[in-house]
């Protein structure tokens, strides 16, 4: 027989119902039907969390139960209800688990023999405030704080700054964590005359990737198969903006606290580099490794401003922005703005 | 290991039922306890279970000395060595980076270079409530209000997951003596602990993360980008994150505490519904307003003294509870402003003496004032720099005529939301407590699963930290 509660029979002068206590084991019954029932309504979802860890043990063991999991109530229409409210706050995509990316094929490589190609000459546009320059900060958590400066420090150029996209834990390296490569073919369209800022590469220092054509695999980090393939990823986002008509600007990741980091970000920094320099004028890279680092090429967390005073550039973390950082960022990317744009007022 | 994730709700699915079958083995339950606290605390860096390992020692150290000192001189003495080196330990941790470039910023304008530190200090979680926890425990002991207890009980009362990382703040004396007998396993308020929960998650993962992703981070992060419309509902919308955040935070953990049999102190109680600062300060962060109170304002002389001297103790308390929030000069201005408009109260309610109660209009504006008043400091706790929070302030009165992009109807419903829950009356959600109490175990299940499932798929990809986390 349940207990019954009786303390709160008057609350703010009103009088209410007693409320029921129950035993202990009751609290474990509901709680165990409770975390049953949420489960296999949002399976689709627990399918994606499982799917977008790091791989390992956990993983592995996190699939081996949503996985069916998912199948089941998919069987018995159960993931119909979260389905339904996804759709109806336009986020369809949420659960979506990318196994395929899209990319523009590869432009033709000159032969060994042949001399390279000096890029063509863009003409120069004339930004104004009445024809602002449309710009799309995108990338993964490294992409948040400089965008925000961009923002900030941009307000007084003729710029119409997109909401900033930085999404935490995604990159080129996992589409079925984000798939970058589907949005940026959405956004790429709208992008015509303007710029996007694009950082990539924080979360893919690893060896496992997926989205790769059928039929392939690589090795581990850092082999020739493995940095082939990225350099296709990174060329091919490059390209699909490159065709949309777009400006682009690759931000390159900065030095880290941590030396074994610094080595693969120093890789996929070439990588972006050479993918940039391989399609100048269309794309300008921003080295923030240089930028950040101090006089002996060495991870800082402070540096003296020009008037002696010390200012925080990275976060607690070692890896991220703090504002003074993300505003020396924002400043080379404006650097790198003015070189491809002639802003009038 | 956050509340809102899955590797949570499988820890606690574990945790729950066997923390009640060993509830009758007190010693083994300690020990299933505190490994699972540390467990839980170690998911976020295991290097730092060894400082709440060793705070835990050297404050039950200190807390026995202290006990058995004779001598009110030794008494003393052993208090401030031990109260002395928490702060030196929080201060190591939260302020080394602020003394760091202050010095260097000193020393550089007196013309003396030094080369800038390399490396800053990584925080700890939930330092600044453990560290208070153990100040609570070594002056308590001091004032005689508790005995020492014994150290597998002390270091529950400090590494208690619930309450660990962000509260709320619990004093020994409410927590030690649960530890000491039996929880009746008869008579679990589950309800209560399912509604708290359920409305904590939804708190946090569709209120608070909606309107930090969508209005008020960008907003704050470039205010001169942003108009004034945008700017005024970015500062309301901070308004109700900040309290959707924490407050289903502590909700969460004081329903969970209640699952496992605990009573935890409440935290929140519709602080926008305040007619007043102090009335404010009743009900926002309720542990540690009264923290404040007992082991700062009183011991500065409270209100014993002259008017001025309660002015002055009312603008310290304040200042230092701002500064309790992160080493930075927008903290000590929203510290000051409340100070200043806690001494402002009081000098108007001396000057004015008892007067009738004031009218349904009158509480309407003095609501509308204190709630304006909390967001305006609001601004400088949210900005990083004054200079920002300056930049918002002059924003508010300058461009009106830009467009708003970013104020949508969304965002306006969960601002209303957010403010409006807190005038629903408490008899009201009491009936639903009591109705939801009588219905049978699996409706239970399935309803409270249902309300997870709709909060999850609500909610953005992935978990924000909360916001009181850093401090």
């Amino acid at each position: 027989m349940a207990a019954v509660e009786h303390a709160g029979k008057r609350v703010e002068g009103v009088a209410v119902e007693e409320r029921r206590l129950r035993p202990a084991g009751h609290a474990v019954v509901i709680v165990a039907t409770a975390l049953l029932v949420a489960a296999l309504l949002g399976a689709r979802g627990l399918r994606k969390t499982a799917t977008i860890q790091e791989p390992g043990v956990r993983r592995d063991l996190a699939l081996a139960v949503s996985r069916p999991l998912e199948g089941l109530t998919h069987a018995v229409l159960l993931d119909r209800p979260r389905a339904l409210l996804k759709e109806a706050l336009g986020r369809t995509d949420d659960d979506r688990v990318a196994t395929a990316i899209l990319l523009p094929r590869e432009p033709p490589r000159h032969k060994a023999t042949q001399r390279p190609r000096r890029p063509p000459a863009l003409p120069t546009p004339v930004v104004t405030r009445a024809h602002p320059l449309h710009v799309w900060i995108a990338g993964d958590s490294l992409a948040v704080a400089p965008g925000y400066s961009l923002t900030r420090l941009g307000a007084s150029l003729p710029l119409e700054i997109l909401p900033v996209e930085g999404r935490v834990s995604t990159g080129l390296e996992r589409p079925d964590v984000y798939d970058w490569f589907a949005r940026i073919g959405e956004v790429a369209p709208q992008l015509r005359g303007g710029v996007a800022v694009l950082v990539f590469g924080g979360n893919d220092d690893h060896s496992y990737m997926t989205g790769l054509p059928a039929g392939t695999s690589i090795g581990v980090f850092g082999t020739r198969s493995w940095i082939h393939e990225y350099a296709r990823r990174v060329g091919g986002v490059m390209d699909e903006l490159r065709r949309a008509g777009a400006h682009i600007v690759w931000i390159g990741l900065p030095i880290t606290r941590d030396s074994a980091r610094n080595a693969r970000y120093e890789l996929l920094n070439r990588i972006s580099a050479d993918a940039a320099s391989r399609r100048k004028p269309w794309v300008a890279y921003v080295d923030t490794y240089r930028l950040l680092a101090d006089a002996h090429d060495h991870y800082a967390d402070y540096r003296a401003t020009g008037r002696g005073q010390l200012v925080r550039l990275r976060a607690p973390d070692g890896i991220h922005y703090e504002e003074a950082g993300a505003d020396l960022v924002a400043q080379r990317v404006i650097d790198a703005l003015r070189r491809s744009f002639r802003f009038r007022r | 290991m956050l509340f809102p994730t899955p590797t949570f709700a499988i820890f606690f699915a574990g945790v729950l039922p066997l923390s009640w079958l060993l509830m009758r083995r007190a010693r083994s339950w300690r020990v299933f306890m505190l490994g699972a606290s540390y467990v839980f605390y170690g998911c976020w860096d295991w290097h730092f279970v060894f400082l709440l390992a060793g705070s835990t020692v050297a404050n039950q150290a200190a807390a026995c000395a202290i006990a058995r000192a004779e001598s009110p001189g030794a008494r003393k003495l052993l208090l401030v060595a031990g109260v002395s080196c928490n702060l030196a330990v929080l201060g190591y941790f939260k302020y080394a980076d602020f003394f760091v470039t202050s010095a260097h910023n000193l020393l550089e304008r007196a013309g003396i270079a030094i080369p800038a530190p390399i490396a800053s200090t990584a925080l700890p979680v939930g330092v600044s409530f453990f560290t208070f926890h153990a100040v609570s425990y070594l002056v308590d002991t001091y004032r005689g209000e508790i005995e020492p207890t014994t150290l597998p009980k002390f270091a529950v009362y400090l590494s208690f997951f619930p309450h660990l990382v962000a509260g709320p703040i619990v004093r020994p004396g409410e927590l030690v003596p649960q530890l000491h007998r039996r929880r009746d396993p008869r008579r679990v308020d589950t309800t209560r602990a399912f509604f708290l929960i359920a409305g904590g998650l939804f708190k946090k993962l569709v209120i608070a993360n909606a309107l930090a992703t969508h209005l008020v981070d960008p907003v704050f992060a470039a205010p001169e980008a942003h108009s004034s419309l945008e700017l005024l509902m970015a500062t309301y919308g901070y308004a109700v994150q900040i309290y959707a955040d924490f407050s289903g935070y502590t909700d969460i953990a004081i329903g969970i505490a209640l699952l496992l049999g605990f009573r935890f102190p409440k935290n929140f109680d519709a602080p926008y519904t305040a007619v007043s600062l102090q009335d404010f300060w009743r009900r926002w962060h309720m542990t540690l307003s009264r923290w404040l109170r007992d082991y700062l304002y009183i011991p500065l002389g409270g209100s014993r003294g002259s008017r001025l001297s309660t002015y002055r103790n009312l603008l310290l308390t304040m200042v230092l509870g701002g500064l309790w929030h992160g080493a930075g000069w927008t903290f000590v201005v929203w510290g000051g402003l409340h100070g200043f408009g806690l001494a402002f109260e009081r000098a108007l309610g001396e000057r004015r003496g008892r007067r009738r109660e004031p009218s349904a209009a009158g509480l309407v504006w003095r609501r509308l004032l204190t709630f304006h008043v909390v967001c305006l400091g609001w601004i400088f706790f949210r900005a990083d720099s004054l200079s920002a929070a300056a930049g918002v302030v002059a924003g508010l009165f300058s461009r009106w005529n830009a467009p708003s992009p970013l104020v949508t109807a969304g965002m306006l419903a969960a601002i209303v939301a957010g403010i409006g829950v807190q005038y629903v009356p408490r008899s009201l959600s009491e009936l639903g407590m009591a109705r939801f109490s009588r219905l049978r175990l699996p409706v239970q299940g399935a309803l409270l699963g249902c309300t997870l499932a709709l909060t999850a798929a609500m909610g953005p990809e992935g978990v924000a930290p909360f916001i009181y986390f850093r401090f």
